[in-house]
């Protein structure tokens, strides 16, 4: 953990630890710990849940299981009318990966364009990007269900990632843009008097210094496909392309009704990569939402 | 939209320190080596991209769908034009009204409780204590993971009859049953579910929060202001242009609820409509009762509802946001 | 780090070129011929809804199937009963249905209407089918699909519960007030959490039924308009008011969190439903103690139950399909194989064949379904056309609508104007 390496609080009253300050700081942990014991229950329980026998799931309240049981793993690990669970751990790896591509790639190259040139439309291709920002997805959702039917590539994760490699993602392109804003121009100004095109100062100017936010998005976009469950369910329909959160859907449809455990081993499985993901990353993601969300 | 200057992410000291050498090396010169033409070739290069993706995958289907509103178009059948008929159906549709106050509903419970939560939280992990940084991580958690599948499903577990919540209220004489069962107090699930999910608002506030001058506070201190009027003319007013990017995205976001009411709920917003989510039943309507267009005329019933909230938003922020450094109130 | 954007553009032209090449040699390869051998075999795809253990089951006979002709290969996918509809319908509007697809009666005439399925006459075996189950497989008279299995609507009850609580066993004729008596009976003489039977009032099914046994239908005959009245609807939703307000069938509150039925779980009594679900429960209820039996479901009219044989579940092809020889082989062998039939055994109901039924493991619970569909045969008429193609969708308004009644947000006379806006709304979309 990051426990030091926050930046300091400005807040303003801490000179000397007096006997009265100690308490309060006391208190102050009391009160985060009583809260993070109600916000962490529900991960708890999946956590207990997924070790008690079937029977005992819904109606055992303790988060200390009676019985443990390592079965229901074996039944998640099993995956789903013998397709094995790695399979979809596969299948979600793969989409969100693209994803990440994906987004890195077209954002970085879109946001250039738009926060570091001066071409006719800017302005405008700008105002479009925040509106669809705004915008609600789902009036797009038939059109884009046609479309892909019409170019044959439903029940195949083309429409989940080809959004991401062109940009439509408008809240990474914004973020990238707010971040480019925030590089000095004479940055540029000095290389383009030494002779480099907006390839190079592109390449080796700004992409290194976007790291921040390249990190940030990376791991935005990858937790959000690991997630994402519209997409695959409008666009997928064969249980070998499933990624996780359709499985998880599938199997409650179809399974768990008698293997409850099963379903709770799976869905704490499924959240595994997320959690590590975040704990792995978690320095730089909540200093790029703090870099990124601000500048509304 | 100006903003107040943020955290700047350390890449951008690195940024400036540079530039600033860049500076010394080259001084006095202005920007002019790259032709306009230059810029022109390589930005619209760069755009190509997402000037194609925008073309063919929004605003494309956007008008499509505009179009699609306007006709009885059915996914095997094919439609023809009928003018306004979608939309007159729409307002004598009672699963149209139901579709509208489940979802107001949400918006109106789960944005003001989970931004409560969320400002509540920053400004106790905003203070310089011991462990802080687990506790951002572990507050955040709930993020990461409230609106997958999988918790969806354990979020119906903990509201079934004779489930956690249903054996923790009955200790104070709840009879209700489960949450799941119950139309009357269904919604307050996703509620809750969205109220849990605090973690990623919380973290924008907390960087709004170490933005705050100490000084200001000082100053009231001094001044003998208590608590609480330090935290109603400092910290609202000097926070309120990330209280307003908060309350924006948060309210958009809760219109278009989908993945957990679908999985709770259902296609049919169980139990008794009590779930019908908007954005869900334009999913029913689509694809259980294949009226694309009809569905259409949904969605653009939902761009304009949204679009007139931001605007409201927008209007109302104009004076009662307050942004540093542009007038000395 | 100096970059050549040009040489950089040649070489990806070049190497789209080459991809290019190569997907057309791919391609050319593929289009070798349709006979199929195992080196290079034809593919179809096949997809049911179900749960896990059928999906086993079908896999097991894919297997079998694959390895007697060995230059087809199937490729198997299946869902559940909603999510394989949602899936399907939107996919036939791309034409990508699959090779082979297991069909409900109810959602025949929404994909054999609008030419999607091919027509199965002199195409698959038809000689062996069971009397009486190849009609349902017709629309408009061309013949569309294939039963896999056949069902009928009756009760299903625990005989130990009836016996021991002093309720007689329902006979043919067994009329609805009786029935809603014996429920009356039953709930409080098993005491708490326990009911003598379902709120069978939310099934389009049942009401179906309904209108059966007074000679009515739930369709026109040509099935563009709703066949009965608001005050039928009403009336027909009100056969369970008074046992439900008297909390003598399960409230919605419970069931709406069920995941299993209520014969399974030990709580109910009886429930109209599917007499080849009876199979699949008795296992359980037995290990719970019990014993579940089948009966004619309450009539209005003893000389007229209402029932008709209806397949539970069809197969059919894809009329955008490669294979359609390759396709028909398959139900061939997924109806006649002995070998198949014992493996599948009766999950999908009794097989709808002659070699079937001579090949089929009965337990003695398919055998008490056979008994009792030889017992109600008298009793069974002329099945109704094929439903329209909105049925489908009608029937989950059906249930969604019935569910304000119970949660009593709607009074019966709300819901029957809300119900007939839907579905005159949803049949004319079709139209």
């Amino acid at each position: 953990m990051t426990a030091t390496a926050q930046a300091p609080s400005r807040v303003v009253g801490r000179r000397k630890r007096t006997p009265a300050e100690r308490g309060r700081s006391l208190i102050w942990h009391l009160c985060l710990l009583a809260s993070l014991v109600v916000v962490l229950y529900p991960a708890f329980w999946v956590l207990t849940a997924s070790v008690k026998p079937n029977a005992d799931i819904i109606t055992d309240m303790s988060p200390i299981p009676t019985t443990v049981t390592w079965e229901n793993f074996a039944s998640a690990f099993d995956g789903l009318a013998g397709v094995p669970l790695w399979r979809f751990f596969w299948n979600s790896f793969v989409i969100a990966a693209l994803s990440v591509v994906g987004i890195v790639v077209s954002c970085s190259i879109t946001a250039y364009a738009l926060g570091r040139l001066e071409f006719p439309g800017r302005k405008a291709m700008f105002a479009v990007v925040i509106a669809t920002l705004l915008l609600p997805g789902q009036v797009m959702l038939i059109p884009q269900y046609l479309i892909f039917s019409e170019l044959d590539v439903v029940n195949t994760i083309f429409p989940l990632v080809i959004g991401k490699f062109l940009a439509l993602d408008a809240f990474f392109v914004f973020m990238y843009v707010q971040f480019l804003r925030g590089i000095p121009r004479e940055l540029d100004q000095a290389a383009t008097i030494d002779g480099a095109g907006h390839v190079r100062i592109f390449f080796s100017i700004m992409l290194p210094l976007l790291r921040p936010a390249i990190v940030t998005s990376s791991i935005f976009t990858f937790i959000g496909s690991w997630n994402d469950f519209m997409g695959p369910l409008i666009y997928l329909h064969e249980i070998e392309k499933f990624p996780l959160p359709r499985l998880l859907q599938s199997y409650n449809n179809t399974e768990a009704v008698s293997n409850y455990g099963g379903m709770m081993a799976m869905t704490l499985l499924s959240l595994i990569p997320v959690v590590l993901f975040f704990l792995v990353f978690q320095k730089f993601l909540i200093k790029g939402i703090a870099a990124s969300g601000i500048k509304g | 939209m100006t903003a107040p200057s943020t955290a700047a992410p350390p890449a951008a000291h690195e940024a400036g320190a540079l530039a600033a050498k860049a500076k010394q090396k080259k001084d006095g010169k202005r920007r002019p080596a790259i032709s306009r033409r230059g810029e022109l070739l390589t930005g619209y290069t760069f755009m190509t991209p997402w000037i194609i993706g925008s073309l063919v995958f929004t605003v494309g289907p956007m008008l499509w769908s505009l179009y699609l509103s306007f006709t009885d178009y059915h996914l095997i059948l094919g439609g023809d034009l009928i003018g306004f008929d979608n939309y007159t159906a729409m307002f004598a549709d009672p699963m149209f009204a139901r579709a509208v106050k489940v979802t107001l509903l949400y918006v109106v419970l789960a944005v003001p409780l989970k931004l409560a939560a969320s400002l509540a939280v920053a400004m106790l992990l905003t203070q310089r204590r011991r462990g802080i940084g687990f506790y951002r991580a572990a507050f955040y958690m709930p993020s990461l993971i409230a609106m997958s599948v999988g918790m969806a499903l354990v979020w119906k577990a903990l509201f079934a009859a004779d489930g956690p919540q249903d054996q923790f209220m009955s200790l104070f004489g709840w009879e209700g049953g489960g949450f799941i069962g119950n139309p009357d107090v269904s919604i307050l699930m996703l509620v809750l579910l969205s109220v849990w999910t605090f973690g990623a608002p919380m973290v924008i506030f907390m960087a709004g929060l170490l933005q705050v001058p100490g000084e200001l506070y000082e100053a009231a201190e001094v001044d003998g202001a208590g608590k609480w009027h330090r935290f109603v003319h400092i910290t609202i007013p000097m926070l309120s242009p990330v209280i307003f990017f908060n309350v924006l995205m948060e309210t958009v976001h809760a219109f278009q609820m989908f993945g957990p009411a679908f999985i709770i709920g259902g296609t049919a917003g169980g139990p008794a409509w009590s779930t019908l989510f908007y954005t869900v039943r334009i999913y029913a309507l689509a694809f259980v009762d294949l009226r694309m267009g009809y569905a259409s005329a949904w969605a653009w019933m939902l761009v304009l509802a949204v679009g007139v909230v931001t605007l409201i938003m927008f209007r109302a922020a104009k004076n009662l946001v307050y942004y540093a450094g542009e007038d000395n109130k | 780090m100096i970059s050549h954007p040009y040489r950089l553009r040649r070489r990806s032209l070049l190497t789209g070129a080459s991809a290019a090449a190569v997907l057309a040699a791919a391609a050319a390869c593929g289009d070798d011929g349709p006979a199929g051998t195992a080196d290079d075999p034809i593919e179809i795809s096949f997809e049911w809804w179900g749960d896990e253990t059928r999906a086993d089951l079908t896999n097991q006979v894919i297997a079998l199937f694959e390895s007697k002709n060995e230059g087809i290969k199937i490729k198997a996918n299946f869902a559940d009963f909603p999510t394989y509809w949602e899936g399907l319908s939107g996919r036939m509007a791309s034409r990508d249905l699959p090779d082979v697809f297991q069909m409900d009666y109810s959602r025949l005439r929404q994909f054999g209407g609008s030419g999607m399925l091919l027509p199965l006459e002199g195409v698959v075996d038809t000689s062996d089918f069971r009397e009486g189950f190849l009609e349902t497989a017709k629309l408009d008279g061309q013949l569309v699909a294939v039963p896999a299995a056949g069902n009928t609507l009756g009760l299903i009850y625990r005989a130990d519960w009836f016996e021991a609580h002093g309720v007689a066993a329902p006979a043919p004729g067994y009329s609805w007030d009786q029935y809603g008596a014996d429920i009356a009976t039953l709930t409080p003489a098993l005491g708490e959490g326990k009911w003598g039977g379902g709120d069978w009032a939310g099934q389009y099914h049942f009401m179906e039924l309904w209108l059966r046994q007074q000679g009515g239908s739930f369709y026109t005959e040509d099935g563009t308009a709703l066949n009965f009245t608001k005050e039928q609807l009403v009336e027909w939703w009100a056969t369970t008011a008074e046992l439900y307000a008297a909390g003598n069938v399960p409230p919605v509150e419970t069931t709406i969190e069920w995941t299993e039925g209520g014969l399974v779980q030990d709580v109910l009594a009886s429930e109209i439903g599917w007499d080849n679900f009876m199979p699949g429960f008795s296992p359980t209820v037995e290990a719970n103690g019990g014993t579940l039996a089948l009966a004619a479901p309450p009539s209005l009219d003893p000389a007229n139950l209402g029932l008709y044989l209806k397949p539970s579940m069809q197969l059919v092809i894809s009329a955008a399909t490669e294979q359609a020889e390759a396709a028909a082989k398959f139900i061939d062998f997924f109806l006649g194989d002995p070998e198949a039939i014992a493996i599948l055994g009766t999950n999908r109901g009794i097989p709808a064949t002659n070699v079937g039924l001579e090949n089929v493991e009965l337990d003695q619970y398919a055998q008490a379904v056979l008994d009792y569909e030889a017992g109600v045969s008298q009793y069974l008429t002329t099945p109704p056309p094929a439903p329209p193609a909105a049925t489908g969708a009608i029937e989950v308004k059906f249930g969604e609508i019935y569910q304000q009644v119970q949660y009593a947000e709607m009074t019966g006379a709300e819901a029957a104007d809300l119900f007939f806006t839907e579905a005159e709304t949803l049949l004319a979309s079709e139209q």
